[in-house]
């Protein structure tokens, strides 16, 4: 690695005595043994969910839209408001490998992997909903901008679209970056490979990594491409898919301080669910020494931090309302809060701006079991978030006589179930096959790294 | 032309890939087809088939043996006939494409509804071709032929020696001959005439008053001042049509040479009825208390106002009102009528000719008809009577005792009958009950004849061959009064009842008129206009007697029992469209309830979907609750027509019977029980499907209301209640300069809310029903809404209704969102849909600020049903919609085809009104007025331009092309709120 | 670790894989390519009718027997009369002296009074709008071989366009012929309700 900024972190960032072997024997723990019940047993859960998530899709696809509860007022409900929900989550792992990487904070090598792999898995799920919500999922091929036999091409005013490239754009480079950052550990993990076939598919997968000088010096170049490439995205992706509402005619929806405010809740809920996941994957795969009590102790304060940014926004919509003097946006916002979705706003307030204000606490910040409750409730805020905007604006906006109401059906929370399910089973497949931690980049900041390019063929040699 | 040969290697590759999904899977799948009927069915069953895999499923084109050269295919046929299945008979233009009926409208030309249509009337096409009829004669469960039916019935007519022949109302004048001649040919045999809806109290008070059977016809386009005694004449009572006409004409500044012609409509009534939602005075009235108003009102005219007084303190009305009523009324002598509804006793109408005497509105604001189109119905007593010690052979035309019959006894009756013959439509609780159930005809597929008027006789035609082994009641009669009186000369000279109706003709109607008459006849649908008649004198003394007849006791709670305003008694329950009509006031589909005051339901402890029980004699019936704002307190409203128990998939078990509550008294036929029990009950839970759920307007300046007073003060008042669009955009506006530019003119002043409209639209468009559960969910499909807003108290609240529609704005949000291009902008100002294009993202639909577009949630067109059958009822101009496709009006696009093409042909330009969507085309009060904006002349753009119109949502710059002409009230200046007051709607609900 | 022979073992492999791969979409794109799957559509018909002799021999004009062609939207399959307006007296015979068998078959449907169900060749989706008379109204300078082909020299009807959106927009968003009036349509419109309603 080139020579390091100051670490954020007084403390080391990987704890205890500890060397190259030990860290490579840890991290692959999981990958080298046979899973444990507990894995076992969650695997089971998320599978079930996962077969839940494929149920109800058919069902929905064979007998139309009308299994769920939206209706004409309410032509978008559950379905995008997972959409959104997803696609949020995603953004704490480009966030963390990208941007994090590019100010040099080296605290994040230990949860990096990780977010970024949450991020694939988070856009695979959101890209469910959008194809689901047409009922007629083989149609989204129109959506590319193709020749074709109508000689129709797309309409490239519409939001929709913008979102196919922003999602698209998003979901390769996460991937491609991920998979970059992965290269050397699969070469690590093909040379500590027994099995023949083990060497072999780890073999292909790692693409032939030496851990020559030049491989690594282009291995860099190519790790920071990336992050330069992917750090608009951070900010792009959630923008655009705001724009699906902020550039609509819809009170409660054409609101100009939609894009920030998504991102922000992007981040927040991002890294909510890093934390969600992390704390179990450190406890059960005993890497508490590798992801220490302070980098969580860090995210939450990046959590504090977008919470108020949050709340800042809801307070701001409703001042415009106010401020705007317009008489159906100020009807929207008052509904919100006081109309039959009431507990729904309440719920998001409490969620998102009240509880995570306990992360001002050092306690409750480096307490696994008290910070756990607090992100928890973070996620479902965020959700509840994303359903206020779209289901409260749209059951009664301009003309009285069209007001509605909307009620899910089961097919509704079978499909949102199912994708928590379809992730899961993602992720849990990820620790038992790929290091969940980043080795090469720990190993850069172990206590005995010499940070140099000696040293670091020195370490690439470990693997040689 | 840019195409190649296929290489056959690649022909063979596909070949062998199977792809018979293709077009399944990525368009609608074939239900419409353009070609004939015969291709219909050999393309159904290929399908059904399956016949071939490779590319789509073939389909067969289908020649005909020796075609007949006047049809060329895909060329609509215009056929004149009449409707007799309703309560009036009006003239029918029916559109016919490759031999089958594919829309109704009005006739135009036609003496009672010149071109216009109710909803009932436009759904006589789903009825004709609904799946439930019954299709062929059956002795129990077991189907027979004809000729064993005449058999059977021939044999006991013969040994007969008491026969009932129940038909209803509306009989042609051939048909009342030949029952004339079946009742002389067989023994012991009597008619009746059963309906539960009917004007007999009427009927009866005039034929006291005038000396002869005949009607009054109200001329409201002569009358200045309308007072409605609980008539609701611009919904369900009597001529409804015409008196929305003529109502109409009088009602809108856009339309009338002064504001001094606008008439004022009062009414004081127990409900809150279409009339009543369109009243500028709206007092709630007590059934009981009807005759104690029409005479005080009277001894008002004559002077003595101290009874008007006494009246108003015994019904607490504000005296002031009925003072100023009464002085509107003798202010304005002969150019005043009075109307009172059919459901209340006779006593009432003899006070209200008295009435209308005083106003001198004989042979002015009322004409007399001595040809009524209907026959006097029977006293339900007398038919009772006649039945009740057991029939040899009761024969049932087109009637349906067993359900309707008052008091619920027709069962019973039926069942003492040794032979029960029914001839039906259904199958219906009638045909059930009898030994014979006999499939009729339905209008369309009959010929028959009406009487309009004097001198006037309409003529109805079949418009497609049969499509079942039914016959026509008529038929049936001819050949069973044949085979009973063989000596006959001219009943066997008719060969069947056509040659029998045309004999008829040729005798009575066109003595003396050229050969050509009878063509004509035939081509226009009717023969001779409706002459005028010296009034006859009134019988002061008659009429005297009977409204001196002391109203009935009163009790605690009142009930009236109304038509409902789409299936009316019950005759037309089994139709889809009817039945998923909102009702325009309640806004109540597939339902039918007991519609309260607020007052009322808290007195009792109830709400909405709570149950009651209203009892009346040893009779009782459990109802849902509907809390109305407007009902008089004390009054129980309900509508008969639902609660059938057997109306095919669509009509049974919707609602609830209320028929057992009719009264059977021997006063004819009113429909009023001034006492009846009423207790809070429990019930199975109760959902009402209501299409809409909030009726207030917010304040928001949606349906812009003033009085005529704010109107001569300021013709502009609604550009000062909304805002004004901005002139510029940062973006180009459309270019519109040449060509068209279609443009819509909503007068609401004109529109009573009687949803035609609404049934026009789904019969021109394919528009599916979606069912109750559906229409709960807010999925009902109607391109075409009627919204409806209360104002003012609850207790005389204001009644707004718009038409909302596709406003096919300029600046449409709905175009920027589409993904796909699906909706685009047309040339001519068309904010066009294109189905095919559509994958249904929704994101229009959201984006819309009149929430007017309509998302095919299921495969709706195969929810209500696959029966091929159902199929020909589609208008094969318009696509029909799979699930997943969003859609919406049109502007009745493939109609401004249509025209340019026809004008095309005639080598000239399109003309104003050349373009006429089915909307404006059935409605009853010229309300709805489209055509080119870029033409100057047009009507349209005169419309456009007058101070009363405006936007809807203006302020948003969506640039709508429909214009509203704001709604203007003429209430009496002395009780006109200052201006300003409620124009906006608002308040409660 | 493996040998570097392995190794190139291994992309070699890849390699052919994914070229493959690419091959193969590019050929099932190209055959299931809708436009092509609607050409050389040639169905069995259940009188063997040979346009190559009626039109191609004999030179009777399209308009003879498609006679709605002119009149309204759909061009209609002529009926069994017209047929028989030739053949009541034109009546082939083969060497033996014996009626050909396809004059039989037609005798038979007039004998029986039945209608021929013919396998239509030029299909239109159900949401397509199509009318004959627009497109053969003067001044459009169409010919039935425009869309058609060359009817008159098949023994049985083939596809020969696609028929399909694009197709027709290749007349479509031609520029108006000179001089024809706005109100005669003449002028081809690409605006959606055109042809779809």
């Amino acid at each position: 690695m080139s020579s390091a900024g100051p670490a954020l972190l007084a403390p080391p960032l990987v704890e205890g005595p500890i060397d190259f072997r030990r860290i490579d024997a840890d991290v692959n723990r999981p990958l080298e043994s046979f899973p444990s019940a507990r894995w076992w047993g969650a695997f089971a859960v998320a599978g079930l969910l996962l077969v839940l998530f494929a149920v109800a899709a058919t069902y929905t696809v064979a007998r139309g839209i009308g299994t769920w509860g939206n209706n004409n007022p309410v032509g978008w409900a559950w379905d995008i408001t997972n959409f959104v929900f997803w696609i949020g989550i995603g953004h704490a792992g480009t966030l963390i490998s990208a941007i994090l990487f590019l100010l040099r904070q080296r605290w994040r090598t230990a949860i990096a992997r990780f977010a970024e792999a949450m991020t694939v898995f988070a856009v695979i799920c959101a890209l469910q909903f959008p194809l689901l919500h047409l009922g007629r999922p083989w149609l989204a091929l129109w959506m590319l901008p193709v020749p074709n036999h109508n000689g129709i091409w797309v309409n490239f005013r519409s939001p929709l679209l913008w979102d196919v490239f922003a999602v698209s754009t998003y979901g390769l480079v996460s991937f491609l970056f991920w998979y970059t950052g992965l290269l050397p550990d699969l070469a690590t993990v093909r040379d500590r490979a027994k099995h023949g076939l083990r060497k072999l598919i780890y073999g292909i997968l790692s693409l032939g990594w030496r851990g020559s000088n030049r491989s690594w010096s282009h291995y860099e170049k190519a790790y920071l491409l990336f992050a330069g490439l992917s750090t608009p995205l951070v900010l792009s992706v959630h923008s655009v898919v705001s724009f699906d509402f902020a550039t609509s005619v819809i009170p409660g929806w054409h609101t100009t301080v939609f894009p920030p405010y998504f991102v922000a809740g992007a981040i927040f809920s991002g890294f909510a669910m890093v934390a969600t996941l992390i704390v179990l994957m450190r406890r059960f795969f005993h890497l508490e020494h590798v992801v220490t009590v302070n980098h969580l102790d860090v995210m939450n304060r990046i959590v504090v931090a977008t919470s108020l940014m949050v709340g800042y926004a809801y307070v701001i919509e409703f001042f415009i309302a106010w401020y705007g003097g317009v008489a159906y946006e100020r009807y929207v916002f008052l509904n919100r809060a006081f109309g039959p979705y009431a507990w729904a706003y309440w719920t998001m307030v409490t969620c998102n701006v009240l509880v995570p204000q306990l992360l001002w606490f050092a306690r409750i910040r480096r307490s696994m079991l008290l910070l756990y409750p607090v992100v928890i409730l973070i996620n479902v805020g965020m959700w509840f978030e994303r359903f206020v905007i779209i289901v409260t604006s749209l059951h009664r906006d301009f003309l009285p006589a069209s007001w509605d109401h909307f009620t899910p059906t089961w097919v509704d929370v079978s499909l949102f179930a199912g994708s928590v399910g379809l992730f899961l089973t993602l992720v849990l497949l990820f620790c038992r096959f790929l290091p969940t931690v980043s080795l090469a980049e720990t190993k850069g900041v172990l206590a005995g790294a010499r940070p140099d390019r000696h040293g670091a063929r020195e370490h690439g040699g470990q693997h040689a | 032309m840019k195409d190649h040969r296929l290489p056959p290697l690649l022909a063979t590759a596909w070949r062998a890939a199977g792809l018979a999904v293709r077009d399944e899977v990525l368009h609608p799948p074939a239900r419409i087809d353009r070609r004939t009927l015969l291709e219909l069915m050999a393309a159904s069953s290929a399908l059904a088939l399956g016949a071939g895999c490779d590319r789509k499923p073939p389909r067969k084109i289908v020649s005909m043996h020796d075609a007949p050269e006047y049809l060329h295919p895909g060329q609509p046929l215009h056929y004149a006939t009449t409707w007799t299945d309703g309560p009036v008979p009006y003239g029918l233009m029916v559109r016919n494409l490759d031999g089958r009926p594919v829309k109704v409208e009005g006739l135009p030309e036609h003496p009672l509804n010149r071109g216009t249509a109710t909803a009932a009337m436009q759904a006589a096409l789903m009825s004709l071709y609904d799946p439930d009829r019954l299709r062929a004669p059956r002795r129990g469960e077991a189907e027979i032929g004809w000729d064993e039916v005449d058999r059977i019935v021939v044999e006991a007519l013969r040994a007969a020696r008491k026969v009932v022949l129940l038909t209803r109302a509306m009989l042609g004048p051939a048909e009342r001959a030949l029952v004339a001649r079946f009742v002389a040919a067989c023994r012991g045999a009597v008619h009746l005439v059963h309906e539960t809806v009917h004007d007999g109290a009427r009927r009866l008070a005039w034929r006291v008053a005038y000396g002869a059977d005949g009607e009054l016809r109200p001329r409201y386009d002569r009358a200045r001042v309308v007072l409605s005694v609980d008539c609701d004449f611009l919904g369900t009572d009597g001529d409804v049509l015409g008196a929305t006409a003529g109502w109409a004409a009088r009602r809108s500044p856009a339309t009338v040479a002064a504001t001094e012609e606008l008439s004022r409509l009062w009414i004081a009534e127990a409900g809150l009825s279409v009339t009543g939602a369109n009243a500028d005075h709206h007092l709630s009235l007590l059934p009981s208390a009807a005759l104690g108003l029409v005479g005080a009102l009277r001894a008002a005219l004559g002077g003595d106002g101290a009874a008007l007084g006494r009246w108003a303190d015994a019904e607490h009305v504000e005296r002031r009102v009925l003072d100023t009523l009464a002085a509107d009324l003798r202010d304005h002598r002969g150019e005043a009528v009075v109307v009172a509804g059919a459901h209340l006793p006779a006593s009432v109408h003899a006070a209200v000719c008295l009435l209308n005497d005083e106003l001198g509105a004989a042979g002015t604001t009322l004409e007399w008809c001595s040809a009524p189109a209907t026959l006097p119905p029977d006293d339900p007593a007398k038919i009772a009577r006649a039945m009740e010690s057991g029939v040899d052979v009761l024969v049932t035309l087109g009637v349906n005792p067993v359900y309707d019959f008052p008091g619920g006894e027709g069962a019973a009756l039926v069942a003492k009958a040794r032979l029960a013959v029914g001839h039906g439509l259904h199958r219906d609780e009638t045909l059930h009950a009898c030994h014979l159930a006999l499939p009729s005809h339905h209008g369309l597929e009959s010929w028959n004849d009406a009487l309009l008027g004097a001198g006037s006789y309409g003529l109805c035609q079949p418009v497609i061959t049969p499509l079942f082994a039914s016959r026509q009641e008529a038929e049936s009669l001819l050949a069973w009064t044949k085979a009973l009186a063989p000596g006959d000369p001219e009943l066997q000279a008719a060969a069947d009842w056509p040659a029998w109706l045309r004999r008829h003709w040729a005798r009575n109607v066109l003595a003396g008129e050229p050969d050509t008459a009878w063509d004509d006849a035939l081509r226009r649908g009717f023969h001779g206009m409706r002459q005028a008649e010296a009034f006859p004198a009134l019988n002061r003394k008659g009429a005297e007697a009977w409204a001196g007849r002391a109203p009935s006791a009163r009790g605690e709670h009142e009930l009236v029992l109304l038509p409902h305003h789409a299936v009316f008694d019950g005759r037309f329950a089994a139709n889809g469209w009817l039945q998923e009509l909102p009702e325009p006031i309640t806004k109540l589909v597939w339902d039918n309830a007991a519609v309260l005051a607020p007052a009322t339901a808290a007195a009792l402890g109830v709400e909405d979907e709570d149950w009651i029980s209203v009892r009346s004699g040893d009779r009782a019936v459990n109802l849902p609750v509907l809390v109305l704002p407007g009902v008089a307190a004390g009054v129980v409203v309900t509508t008969l027509g639902h609660g059938r128990t057997a109306a095919g998939t669509i009509g049974t078990e919707r609602g609830v019977n209320v028929a057992p509550l009719l009264p059977e008294t021997p006063r004819m036929g009113e429909r009023i029980v001034t006492r009846v029990d009423v207790q809070r009950t429990s019930g199975p839970n109760h959902t009402f499907a209501r299409t809409q759920k909030t009726f207030s307007m917010e304040g928001r300046p949606i349906v812009l209301r003033g009085t005529r007073q704010e109107y001569e003060a300021n013709p502009h008042f609604p550009a000062a209640r909304t805002h004004s669009t901005p002139d510029s955009q940062l973006h180009p506006d459309w270019d519109y300069s040449t060509g068209h530019k279609w443009v819509m003119a909503i007068d609401l002043s004109r529109c009573t809310g009687c949803s035609a409209c609404v049934v026009a639209c789904n019969a021109e468009n394919n528009i599916p029903i979606v069912g109750k559960d559906e229409c709960t969910n807010g999925r009902e499909m109607h391109w075409m809404r009627l919204d409806t807003y209360y104002g003012g108290d609850a207790e005389h609240p204001e009644v707004h209704s718009q038409p909302m529609l596709c406003q096919h704005c300029d600046n449409a949000p709905c175009e920027t969102v589409c993904p796909f291009n699906a909706t685009a902008h047309s040339p001519e100002g068309l904010n066009e849909q294109v189905y095919n294009r559509c994958a249904g993202t929704r994101y229009c639909a959201n984006n819309c600020p009149y929430k007017v577009r309509r998302f095919n949630f299921f495969d709706y067109p195969k929810l209500a049903t696959t029966d091929p059958v159902q199929e020909l009822a589609y208008n094969p101009q318009v696509t029909v919609r799979m699930r997943g496709v969003m859609e919406k009006c049109t502007f009745c696009v493939q109609r401004i085809h249509e025209a340019k093409f026809r004008a095309a042909d005639a080598d000239r330009p399109v003309a104003d009104g050349d373009v006429r969507p089915a909307c404006q085309q059935t409605c009853p009060a010229a309300a709805i007025v489209f055509g080119d904006g870029n033409d100057p002349a047009s009507r349209v753009a005169a419309l456009a331009r007058s101070p009363l119109a405006y936007h809807v949502l203006g302020e948003l710059n969506v640039r709508p092309n429909v214009n509203y002409l704001a709604r203007i009230v003429n209430p009496h200046p002395a009780l006109s709120a200052p201006p300003g007051a409620g124009a906006e709607g608002g308040g409660d609900r | 670790m493996f040998t570097r022979r392995f190794e190139r073992r291994i992309y070699v492999a890849t390699t052919v894989v994914l070229s493959s791969l690419v091959m193969g979409t590019a050929f099932g794109t190209y055959a299931l390519w809708p436009a092509n799957l609607e050409r050389g559509y040639q169905p069995e018909q259940p009188i063997e009718f040979s346009h190559a002799i009626m039109a191609g021999k004999f030179k009777i004009e399209c308009i003879y027997c498609h006679s709605e062609a002119e009149k309204g939207p759909h061009a209609g399959i002529p009926d069994v009369e017209t047929c028989m307006k030739c053949h009541a007296v034109i009546q082939p015979k083969d060497a033996r002296g014996e009626l050909k068998p396809e004059i039989v078959k037609l005798l038979d449907y007039w004998e029986r009074r039945e209608p021929i169900q013919w396998e239509k060749v030029y299909d239109l989706a159900d949401f397509v709008y199509f009318d004959h008379r627009r497109h053969l109204a003067p001044g459009t300078g169409l010919e039935c071989a425009d869309c058609h082909g060359p009817v008159e020299t098949m023994d049985r009807v083939e596809r020969v366009y696609s028929l399909k959106m694009a197709w027709c927009l290749d007349c479509h968003m031609e520029p108006p012929p000179a001089g024809a009036p706005p109100e005669q349509l003449t002028r081809a419109s690409i605006h959606c309700s055109t042809c779809h309603r």
